[in-house]
């Protein structure tokens, strides 16, 4: 006998709703597309309490900074560093779309002159992951979206820190948007070239392999190239893919840190990529919009 | 019990659990993070009314599977289940053995925050294993095994170490909830 007043005399409908949430667990996810409109409801009295919650996370625990990259403090070093940076990801975009350029050439002088402009320059937006799987590397991350941002932002943008690809935009809502990491199962194949991290005469040809890059599932990446492709640990994979916006291409998927002989192909070496940033270690990222142009 | 407590408290959880929780993420150990739902779980089963503890742990439980990064599938819908039913079945098991226990110990809701995680995550494999034997859904596929197990106990524990300033934390507002106090002659608030 219970001894509590209020579990008597009441009408017992704990079944049904069990039974109904049962059924929605089991129904096609075609049929659960309403979820995800209620889920930005739900989120809404949660991502002021998480978004506080997530600077008070950086302010005590900061991201890591890559091993790759100088942790000198001085004003000289940081402004010379992040330049060389930059033109490092320019020489790589260059190389590629040259490339590229190239094989289209005939293609592009059949078209009128407009299109060879770009009409839709990225613009970059700076946005705060109010929502996060810790325990899960890959899982989908959820940012929270200003209403100035709502039209700037499309499904398929890159999220990006510094100059490294932590993931694309899956879906804009109301109030957030989702943001696929890179390593998450369901990216699928990209299209990507494997460069020596520090381009010079000393180091091989500029570009080592071009590679078709999937996710491991354990929050890295996995490629195959030629055995005899020159690639060795430490080399960058960038993006070459044309279905990603073209203001990737460039931009640093990961880092080369293993490669193996494959028993099966004796031609080829499996290699495994492990992104130098994941969302899952930073409060704020940079989404790279291409639906309006910069004022 | 106050709703309005019940409501401020489950978002603080689900902030915790959908964000901030990563900073007590143990990432060199698997990526090792505390749930604070569980917790929250363990407490309104210990106290609330039975009927009023279902229904919380039912609707709690839906506003995890709605959280990001919780029940995906594609394109970002969520799958309102494996923690709603994970939740009831914890609050089911605690509200039968809560009138044995010494509810009003922090050391019991340590306890039983450690079993709910580790009911709520059977829970959720049964319920990915029957959704993937049905034709209209993929089948389950992932890397789980004794790795999976080990991250869930882990879990588990790092859960029941958090309700301890939690489960102290919940005590020391217990006053606020106003729970239904026990009527019969012999029961007692332990």
């Amino acid at each position: 006998m219970s001894n509590f007043l209020s579990s008597r005399n009441q009408p017992n409908a704990l079944p049904v709703i069990i039974g109904m949430v049962v059924v929605l667990s089991m129904l096609p996810t075609n049929l659960l597309l309403w979820t995800r409109d209620l889920s930005d409801l739900v989120r809404i009295p949660v991502i002021p309490v998480s978004h506080i919650g997530m600077m008070l996370t950086g302010w005590i625990r900061p991201a890591t900074v890559p091993s790759d990259l100088s942790t000198d403090n001085e004003d000289r070093t940081e402004l010379a560093e992040s330049e060389r940076d930059h033109y490092r990801q320019l020489y790589h975009a260059q190389m590629l779309r040259s490339t590229e350029f190239a094989d289209q050439l005939r293609e592009l002088q059949s078209l009128p002159e407009s299109a060879l402009r770009n009409p839709n320059p990225p613009v970059t937006l700076p946005i705060d992951i109010t929502g996060i799987r810790a325990s899960e590397p890959t899982a989908i991350v959820e940012l929270k979206l200003s209403s100035g941002y709502v039209d700037r932002i499309e499904v398929g943008d890159i999220a990006i820190v510094g100059r490294d690809i932590v993931g694309r935009v899956i879906r804009v809502g109301r109030t957030k948007i989702d943001v696929r990491p890179s390593t998450h199962r369901d990216v699928g194949l990209i299209r990507s070239a494997i460069v020596p991290s520090h381009p010079g005469s000393d180091n091989g040809p500029p570009l080592r392999a071009e590679a078709l890059v999937r996710s491991d599932t354990h929050g890295g990446l996995y490629a195959e190239v030629p055995a005899q492709s020159g690639v060795i640990v430490g080399d960058l994979v960038v993006l070459d893919d044309p279905s990603w916006p073209a203001v990737g291409l460039g931009l640093v998927l990961g880092v080369v840190t293993e490669i193996a002989p494959m028993d099966a192909a004796p031609l080829r070496a499996a290699v495994r990529i492990a992104p130098r940033r994941q969302i899952r270690d930073i409060v704020r990222v940079v989404v790279l919009g291409s639906s309006e142009a910069i004022e | 019990m106050k709703l309005l407590v019940l409501f401020f408290a489950a978002i603080f959880c689900l902030a915790f659990d959908s964000s901030f929780g990563g900073v007590f993420t143990l990432r060199s150990m698997g990526s090792i993070t505390p749930l604070a739902m569980p917790c929250l779980i363990v407490f309104v089963a210990l106290f609330a009314p039975s009927m009023l503890a279902y229904i919380a742990t039912i609707a709690l439980g839906i506003l995890v599977d709605l959280s990001p990064g919780h029940g995906e599938l594609l394109n970002g819908v969520h799958l309102i289940g494996p923690n709603t039913l994970g939740y009831f079945v914890s609050a089911i098991l605690i509200v039968k053995i809560r009138n044995v226990v010494f509810r009003r110990k922090v050391f019991t809701i340590v306890i039983l925050t450690a079993g709910c995680v580790v009911v709520t995550d059977a829970v959720e494999i049964v319920i990915l294993i029957m959704r993937s034997l049905l034709p209209w859904t993929e089948p389950l596929s992932g890397s789980g095994g004794i790795a999976g197990l080990a991250k869930m106990l882990a879990t588990a524990i790092y859960s029941g170490l958090l309700a301890v300033p939690l489960g102290w934390a919940l005590l020391s507002t217990i006053g606020m909830w106003r729970f239904s106090t026990p009527t019969g002659r012999r029961a007692t608030w332990r």
